[in-house]
């Protein structure tokens, strides 16, 4: 009988701490199908990622796996929840389509993670200069800078979003 | 998010950079466009880096600005790190699994103890009273020497007092001003114009900031803002099931049975004026609160449409 030789590691790490990770999470989540749920996401970005650890560093890479999902999900949620919050008010003939809700709570994951990646004083001055529409005059008056101190910031706004789109 | 054709020399992605800088300055001028269009079209290159530039503008651009205010406000490293500290703190019962408030306003980010969305706590605190806070609450606990101060920064708390063998005074603070607990046991839920009290048993003291305060007896309840207080009423009883997962109603109106199970769900509960009088009788546990929905739409005539998970509307049926 042919064995697949990619499945088996993955298989011994399974068996090895499947049943570990879910009771870790459940601890933390205390909610068994959501344990379950973000475990198994654990294994498939495992065998996704193509870099399986050894059996013993196994326990803190899938940790690590975890704590991320759950983050990500944790952001997902409270990105969701602040932007439907934020249409909630509107007439049904302006209410976005369940399509255009997806796509819009896309884009705001994509930019709250490129904004995550910026130091605190570079992304207000993005955050002053694409969503209220500042001029690097009106933003270096509020920031109390120079307007070259503005372009710094810009530019480095630029580079970290760069950073990400392109480099990892 | 990759083009597929290799990575382009730093310093032309920052030359790029720098065009993009300056066109977010309310856009370039005659002479700086000429300048950009001249660079541009010098090297293949310079055009591949600024079409990756484009696609972040695209992206940025997916999202209407107001939107964008509203929903990515500051948000401090400091959440994230949170977020990762609070994911190893075992979590207080009922709720899913998220710990944090959809938003976090810079007061309740200096909370002691808060509950997200559809999530209920009970806590023991160090003088042997016992704190219940209700779906998406945040407390300061402030006991020192001579006070046990609890500061109801948002939401909705029950607290079971006990007697303090040190004999200091027990108050719980809202904006609209400090109540001061005799051997009690009593619901204060913050409201953005004031604050609601309801008291089971035990004696209250209600002090509003600006205006004469009042005494509540055991079964009585009351509503105040800093400046005014309403006529001293009879407790609702129900007002505490909440601290035990339930949600009870009386001949209530749906609607108003709604605004309060909403407070306990994620996402947008909305209900058809058609059916909004209809009158609820039962008791709901908390737990599951799209079996809530079921279940209404058993016993009443209504329809519960499910645009996402968190946009729900009740219609009539």
């Amino acid at each position: 009988m042919a064995r697949n030789s990619e499945l088996d590691p993955l298989d011994d790490l399974y068996r090895a701490h499947s049943r570990w990770l879910q009771l870790w999470l459940r601890r933390r989540l205390g909610d068994r199908e959501h344990a379950a749920d973000i475990a198994q996401d654990t294994f498939v970005r495992l065998l996704v990622s193509g870099r399986l650890p050894s059996l013993d560093e196994g326990r803190r890479h899938l940790v690590q796996i975890a704590r991320h999902l759950l983050i990500d999900q944790w952001r997902r949620q409270r990105i969701e929840r602040a932007y439907l919050d934020s249409i909630a008010g509107l007439p049904e003939a302006e209410s976005p389509s369940p399509e255009t809700q997806a796509l819009v709570i896309e884009a705001l994951l994509q930019i709250d993670t490129l904004l995550a990646a910026m130091p605190a004083r570079v992304r207000e001055a993005f955050l002053l200069s694409q969503f209220e529409g500042l001029s690097y005059a009106e933003i270096a008056e509020r920031l109390q800078v120079s307007v070259s101190s503005v372009q710094k910031y810009m530019l480095r706004a630029i580079a970290a979003c760069y950073r990400i789109l392109y480099e990892e | 998010m990759k083009d597929g054709e290799g990575p382009i020399a730093p310093a032309i992605v920052e030359q790029a950079s720098h065009w993009l800088m300056l066109s977010w300055d309310g856009g370039l001028n005659a002479e700086q466009q000429r300048r950009f269009e001249l660079w541009r079209a010098a090297d293949p290159e310079h055009l591949r880096a600024w079409r990756r530039l484009e696609r972040l503008q695209g992206t940025l651009a997916g999202v209407p600005p107001c939107t964008a205010r509203q929903v990515l406000r500051e948000l401090p490293d400091g959440q994230r790190r949170q977020a990762l500290r609070l994911l190893g703190v075992a979590l207080l019962i009922g709720g899913s699994g998220y710990l944090l408030r959809d938003t976090l306003p810079w007061r309740e980010a200096f909370a002691d103890l808060r509950t997200g969305t559809g999530e209920r706590s009970h806590q023991l605190l160090e003088d042997g009273s016992r704190l219940a806070l209700n779906s998406g609450s945040a407390v300061k606990l402030r006991f020192s020497a001579t006070e046990r101060r609890i500061r109801l920064l948002s939401g909705e708390l029950l607290l079971d007092s006990a007697p303090d063998p040190a004999r200091r005074p027990l108050l719980v603070e809202t904006n609209a001003g400090e109540i001061q607990a005799l051997g009690t046991r009593f619901v204060v839920r913050d409201l953005d114009d004031g604050a609601r009290v309801e008291l089971y048993s035990g004696l209250l003291e209600l002090r509003p900031r600006q205006t004469a305060g009042v005494r509540l007896r055991e079964g009585q309840g009351c509503w105040f803002s800093a400046n005014r207080l309403d006529a001293v009423r009879r407790a609702d009883p129900y007002a505490a099931d909440w601290s035990e997962n339930r949600l009870v109603a009386e001949r209530t109106p749906l609607g108003r049975f709604l605004v309060e199970l909403a407070r306990h769900r994620p996402g947008i509960l909305r209900c058809d004026p058609a059916v909004a009088s209809l009158p609820l009788t039962g008791v709901f546990p908390l737990e599951d609160t799209d079996r809530v929905l079921m279940a209404l739409e058993k016993s009443l005539l209504i329809r519960v449409q499910r645009l996402t998970r968190y946009w729900v509307t009740i219609l009539p049926g």
